[in-house]
């Protein structure tokens, strides 16, 4: 039988794609030492008291876990998006996945910061309120943030804070709707180590985000909270 | 090396997981009706966008009016398909295909149910939409479609097999549609479309002569007035009939011209009225050379299909064949020989209706001013109330002797109250009536008391009288239906039972009773009203038992079995009555997704609790008026399926306005309206 379903990564996506590439590149070419200061180099002012402290740890034989320097992820979650009125439409929560990288920007001793650039997909069907209409939610937010890890050789605890643009899209019989929102999110959880290979690491987390947008006269808050879990991968990159 | 390994797997990863994505399907509309046509078999069948997104083939059988449906493996974005027969009798198939922004045309065989052989038509960027096939004397497809793309519509017409593609409305680009395509009998190609140039939409149409395009031409109308929807056909000459709606000043009507070989015939009008829209008209030829058009014919109170054919240069008169009020729109016609097959949307369903010529020729029109009753409204009715209408055995006799309180009446008044609560069920069964007095008297009778249902069974006194002819019988019966409907009262009809004395045995009086029951049996159909056989649960009464002749007490009247069986029939059918909705509600709301909003009056209900089987309710009909207009002026707003609300979204902020709601079983008994409901 013939399908006339074609639809590859040609077109539009094929341009989404390389722009995606091209963010993700950049992404990975941030060094590590963007804001951390270079080992070889004598640092000054309040660096110069911590570079001290490590020398003194070092001579003490004090040593740190140290982290790889990039993080690829992929996550589950579960979304529950706090607007009451999508609560009436869509009726509750729904799953959330992703994919994400993190780059380590600075370090000292177990304390570690990285840049995080998150890309998720939602989508949840409902109905409209009283004609019960099927209508389809998708969101597909991006979220660059910054993570503070506490890297030790057990448990790894982080928090982050970022900024979020949401591309949304509503379709129904009755309207479809497209559009964009900015936002913010603030996450925290923990990452745990694989005992076979240290270089993957489950993740747990929670977060909150708020993304407010208007449309149709219509104020919608797209943000909520979320609990879920990932593997985390990490390598040396740069 | 190991650097480059990561940053491979960190691309190779991205990559699967972007893959993952998945998008939404594209909406597809309801029921959309596709060309029908006649298979080997002379079955009807047709193709459809079905309400699951799919393409489904129904197929009607003309002789049982069985019908089956399959569903046609073809991709999920497949919409609006065509089916066209060609000369040898295969059935083809052209099609739209969607993707995100974009529209392909393909083209396939149907066999066996399945399509076989599909081809890509048309591809280029843009939407390719409203495609339609003809076929040549060598039976190869001609393909032509509408090309949408930078606000331009670009008419393009393909021969399948030279893969010849002509762009055939330059420079008219600003509009087109509907185009269709038909092949003569010298192999000319006739393409016709409506389009505009500046002014109002004309219909449009070029020829291909086997070597070249004649210009582009129109039917010349030079109207002020658009002129749309242009049909075509092919006579047993190889004339082209074109029929089109065109705007009057007024509203729009239905044209048609022909081609006779050499020019065009003058414009004949196949409609012409001032207060109904006529449109989306479709011809066909029965018997190689009786033209056929169905329309769409809209007015107050909803749409229906009409036909009008052509005999001896005489055009008929309107012949409406949907059955009933509503939106019926769309109607296709196909015709094989005799056969005539029309389908239709009506209400989000296709119908359909099988119908040979002769028998459509004998369709009469229907009594306008019955259809105008439409409901059944009188808020101040008692529900709880039954007028028992007749003559004696109405009344009750047992033995030639008055005994009103061993009738059906009292027996049927026990078994109501019983099962629905206190209930009246009075008696105004006259002795010795006949239905003239009957209908003298039935207006005084439900003015006096005022109940919701009128239980009507008169006739048997008729019989007697031979100057009485069952056809008048029949026509008083049917007056007093449309005054008690008239009232806002709810009637039912009952069968006379048959008779013991000498008359039964003179073929003459037991053909009246046999005659009059089968009118009583239509007109019941027909209007249509609850139909009690009272004749047939007597006759049919089991012969062990005593027969029917055990049920009288004396020629004419029941025993008390009798009655008991009477009550009981009686009752059967109430329990089946359409129950006006209860608990009736209407709110002004917002029925809203995340992004949109639409103001609307939801208006919920509740089924009676007194039906007795709910499979027997096919759906409710909404009605709604403004507040100050009168009872006369509730339209049919919609008829919804499986559920017990409607969102009416048809409204202005201003507006104030009342709704009423009615049941209607699957044999299109519509029952009382409920309470009216105001939105304020």
């Amino acid at each position: 039988m013939f399908r006339a379903n074609k639809r590859s990564l040609n077109g539009e996506y094929r341009r989404d794609f390389f722009k995606f590439l091209i963010v993700i590149i950049l992404f990975l070419s941030i060094p590590e030492g963007l804001i951390a200061y270079p080992e070889h180099q004598s640092p000054i002012g309040l660096e110069e008291i911590y570079y001290k402290k490590r020398l003194k740890n070092e001579s003490e034989g004090i040593t740190f876990e140290r982290t790889k320097n990039t993080f690829i992820k992929i996550f589950l979650g579960i979304y529950n998006i706090q607007d009451n009125r999508f609560k009436k439409i869509y009726e509750g929560q729904g799953y959330i996945s992703g994919f994400g990288l993190s780059k380590k920007v600075y370090n000292y001793n177990h304390h570690n910061l990285f840049l995080s650039l998150d890309f998720r997909f939602f989508s949840k069907k409902g109905k409209s309120t009283y004609t019960r209409e099927d209508t389809k939610l998708i969101l597909k937010p991006i979220s660059l943030g910054g993570v503070y890890m506490f890297v030790t050789k057990g448990i790894i605890p982080f928090a982050e804070i970022g900024s979020d643009y949401y591309s949304y899209k509503e379709k129904s019989l009755l309207h479809s709707t497209s559009g964009t929102a900015w936002g913010f999110h603030l996450k925290g959880g923990i990452l745990i180590p694989s005992k076979i290979l240290r270089s993957l690491k489950l993740k747990l987390f929670i977060g909150y985000s708020k993304a407010k947008t208007i449309n149709n006269n219509l104020e919608v808050n797209l943000g909520g909270t979320e609990y879920g879990v990932g593997i985390v991968y990490g390598f040396d990159l740069f | 090396m190991k650097e480059y390994r990561n940053k491979a797997f960190v691309l190779l990863a991205l990559f699967l997981i972007l893959t993952f994505e998945s998008e939404g399907k594209p909406s597809i509309s309801k029921g959309q009706i596709a060309e029908p046509a006649f298979n080997h078999q002379g079955d009807l069948i047709y193709i459809y966008n079905n309400t699951e997104e799919k393409i489904s083939l129904e197929t009607l059988k003309f002789q049982t009016k069985e019908s089956f449906s399959l569903t046609i493996p073809l991709g999920e974005k497949s919409r609006s398909p065509i089916i066209k027969k060609d000369r040898k009798g295969q059935i083809w198939v052209v099609w739209e295909e969607w993707e995100a922004d974009r529209s392909s045309i393909f083209l396939g065989q149907l066999k066996e149910n399945k399509i076989i052989h599909s081809q890509l038509i048309y591809e280029a960027e843009g939407i390719n939409i409203c495609p339609d096939l003809s076929f040549d004397s060598n039976d190869n497809p001609w393909i032509v479609w509408i090309n949408y793309k930078g606000r331009q519509y670009k008419v393009f017409v393909r021969e399948s097999i030279s893969r010849n593609i002509w762009l055939i409305n330059f420079p008219l680009l600003s509009s087109a549609f509907n185009p269709q395509i038909i092949t003569d009998l010298q192999d000319h190609v006739w393409v016709f479309w409506s389009g505009r140039d500046n002014k109002n939409e004309e219909i449009y149409y070029r020829v291909f002569n086997q070597y070249d395009w004649t210009p582009l031409n129109t039917i010349n109308l030079q109207s002020n007035f658009p002129q749309i929807n242009p049909t075509i056909t092919l006579d047993g000459k190889g004339f082209i009939w074109l029929a089109w709606s065109g705007y009057d000043g007024k509203d729009y009507e239905i044209y048609c011209k022909f081609w006779n070989g050499k020019e065009w015939s003058k414009i004949i009008g196949i409609t012409d009225n001032s207060k109904k829209d006529d449109s989306f008209p479709c011809i066909s030829i029965v018997s190689d050379d009786i033209p056929i058009i169905a329309w769409t014919q809209s007015g107050g109170e909803g749409s229906q299909v009409c036909i009008k054919y052509s005999e001896n240069n005489s055009w008929s008169e309107e012949i409406k064949i949907s059955p009933k009020r509503g939106q019926n729109i769309f109607p296709k016609i196909v015709v094989e020989r005799e056969r005539i097959g029309i389908i239709w949307l009506s209400q989000n369903e296709i119908e359909s209706e099988l119908i040979l010529f002769h028998q459509l020729k004998e369709k009469k029109p229907p009594d306008e001013s019955f259809f105008k009753i439409h409901i059944i409204y009188n808020p101040s009715l008692n529900e709880d109330k039954y007028i028992g209408f007749g003559d004696s055995i109405t009344y009750g006799y047992i033995y030639y002797e008055e005994a009103p309180e061993k009738g059906y009446i009292p027996r049927l008044e026990i078994l109501l109250d019983q099962n629905f609560g206190d209930t009246e069920v009075v008696n105004e069964g006259w002795p010795g009536e006949i239905t003239q007095n009957g209908l003298a008297r039935i207006d005084k009778v439900i003015g006096n008391h005022m109940a919701r249902y009128l239980l009507l069974m008169e006739g048997t006194n008729d019989v007697v009288f031979k100057r009485i002819s069952m056809d008048t019988t029949a026509f008083n019966l049917e007056q007093m239906v449309k005054r008690c409907i008239d009232f806002g009262l709810f009637p039912a009809l009952a069968t006379i039972i048959p008779r013991n004395d000498w008359r039964w045995h003179r073929e003459f009086f037991r053909d009246r009773i046999f005659y009059l029951n089968d009118r009583i049996r239509e007109l019941a159909s027909n209007l249509p009203i609850p139909l009690v056989d009272q004749f047939n649960l007597f006759y049919s009464y089991p012969e062990e038992e005593g027969g029917w002749e055990s049920l009288l007490s004396d020629y004419n009247h029941p025993n008390e079995e009798g009655y008991q069986l009477m009550a009981e029939e009686w009752f059967e059918e109430i329990k089946n009555f359409p129950f006006p909705p209860k608990y009736v509600q209407v709110q002004r709301v917002y029925n809203e997704i995340l992004f949109y909003r639409e103001l609307g009056n939801y208006i919920s209900w509740l089924d009676n609790p007194k039906i007795y089987d709910k499979n027997m309710i096919k759906g409710y009909k909404i009605y709604r008026k403004k507040i100050n207009d009168g009872n006369d002026q509730f339209q049919l707003l919609n008829i919804i399926y499986d559920q017990l609300n409607y969102f009416d979204k048809d409204i202005r902020p201003s507006d104030q306005c009342v709704y009423v709601v009615s049941t209607l079983r699957f044999d299109q008994v519509e029952g009382p309206c409920s309470e009216p409901i105001k939105d304020h």
